[in-house]
């Protein structure tokens, strides 16, 4: 699952808790769920290094295509 | 035929009255576009062209006039003059004003009301820009500004994004095609968004931001495209095609880069309303719970009372049947005991009966005695010692 989709899911848990349809247990249960999936996001936003790359070398490669198109 | 016979010289000249003679070359204004521009000191010599014809033009002394650049759409004034030397013709400019923004603007408001006719900007086809991108791609030139405001604008927010930096070209002929190339490149990387950025710059600097073809390939891209070219007051048909412009770099950096502290407070919001509906939940529940228990008991309290008046009323009348029975009981008991005093072998003595012994224990019937015997009397008052002198059983 994505970051956006946990999230997404961690807010439907909470709509869905706040129903005064749901029964306890199935509030129990979605309880757990919900805080398996916050655990989970506030990982994946800790853990991040926030890599910034250059793609120069890749879009060389490119560069090369492009100067073969013009030769033609 | 001789007599025909003119001098280069002669014709020339009778060419050049010709063409300075007539009035409608002089004096007058030609839009046209200006290539093979060259400066020769102060002088400078190019050909003006439209689109199927041309026209060689002169300038002397260059100060204080518009230098044009090849390509640019230019207004000339000036006058045709045949440069009878030479043979050549040439219109001699006096001052040249750039048609350039004018002109450029209206074949680009022609381009965008095409584009717009074939639906490449419709909102429709617009999708949506991520809230938490994870993988971004930023199509800019490293050398500009641009990366380190889009990068430091990210990074002051979270650590969470990654971003990719992709070189192209910003501006000159080639720039539209490559950004065209890789864009189409970026986008068979599954990036989350992918960012087209340049810095403020003329129109004519941002002309390819305008290019059709990158027009067509934003909108034929997967990956959802944000425009972040030029400052707010610049309006590209990069901007219009994108799924959401940015009105600078800066402001497209912003657009991408959630605020993790914000987020997790958020997240932390939401487990804790969870945890709220939950205690909600629970206690509404205990007080229902509770009610159900006054409930039961109120109705079993009735049942309660009830009862124990019942067990009271029986308890009180067996108490009574008790008493009775057991007054009955001790007068019964109180007869027997009258009864059994008056049969207590002593009273009876008392009452002057004597009991008899004989050797044998004590003596019920004449006929366990035999003449001559000797027997003991027991009486209340002490013992006497007799013998039976004779016995009678005939009584």
């Amino acid at each position: 699952m994505t970051f956006e989709q946990s999230l997404k899911k961690l807010e439907q848990i909470a709509e869905k808790m706040e129903d005064k349809d749901t029964s306890l247990d199935e509030g129990l249960k979605l309880f757990d769920e919900g805080v398996l999936l916050a655990q989970e996001c506030m990982k994946k936003l800790e853990e991040s290094s926030g890599k910034v790359t250059e793609l120069t070398a890749r879009l060389e490669k490119l560069r090369v295509t492009e100067g073969e198109k013009q030769g033609e | 035929m001789n007599n025909n016979v003119l001098s280069v010289t002669v014709l020339n000249g009778y060419i050049k009255g010709v063409f300075a003679a007539e009035e409608m070359l002089h004096d007058i204004s030609v839009c046209g576009e200006v290539s093979g521009f060259g400066l020769r000191g102060t002088n400078a010599f190019f050909d003006l062209k439209d689109e199927t014809s041309k026209i060689a033009c002169s300038c002397f002394g260059m100060k204080n006039i518009y230098i044009p650049k090849n390509g640019e759409s230019v207004i000339v004034f000036g006058s045709v003059d045949y440069w009878h030397k030479m043979g050549k013709l040439s219109f001699v400019v006096r001052s040249i004003k750039p048609l350039g923004e004018g002109a450029l603007a209206i074949k680009l408001e022609m381009l965008k009301k095409r584009l717009r006719e074939e639906g490449y900007f419709d909102d429709a086809h617009k999708r949506p820009i991520p809230k938490y991108p994870k993988r971004v791609c930023v199509l800019t030139s490293l050398s500009g500004a641009v990366r380190r405001d889009i990068v430091t604008t990210m990074r002051a927010r979270n650590t969470y994004t990654d971003i990719d930096l992709a070189d192209v070209p910003v501006q000159g002929t080639q720039a539209a095609a490559k950004i065209c190339d890789a864009l189409a490149l970026a986008d068979k990387q599954g990036y989350d968004v992918i960012v087209i950025a340049r810095g403020g710059g003329s129109m004519e600097e941002l002309m390819p931001f305008n290019d059709e073809g990158l027009v067509k390939a934003i909108y034929a891209a997967k990956t959802p495209v944000i425009s972040a070219v030029g400052h707010e007051t610049d309006y590209t048909l990069c901007d219009m095609v994108a799924d959401e412009r940015a009105p600078t770099p800066t402001a497209a950096g912003q657009m991408l880069a959630f605020d993790a502290n914000e987020l997790m407070a958020y997240i932390d919001d939401t487990i804790y309303s969870c945890k709220r509906y939950l205690e909600d939940k629970i206690s509404r529940m205990r007080s229902d719970l509770h009610q159900l228990c006054m409930r039961m008991s109120s109705r079993s309290g009735g049942r309660i009372a009830s009862a124990k008046s019942d067990i009271l009323g029986i308890s009180s009348s067996m108490a009574y049947s008790i008493k009775a029975l057991l007054a009955k009981r001790k007068s019964d008991v109180e007869a027997q005991v009258i009864k059994l005093n008056m049969l207590n072998p002593e009273n009876m003595l008392k009452r002057g009966y004597f009991i008899i012994h004989n050797k044998d224990g004590e003596v019920n019937r004449i006929s366990r005695l035999s003449a001559g015997e000797e027997i003991t009397l027991t009486g209340a008052d002490g013992r006497a010692s007799a013998v039976v002198r004779e016995v009678k059983n005939d009584v």
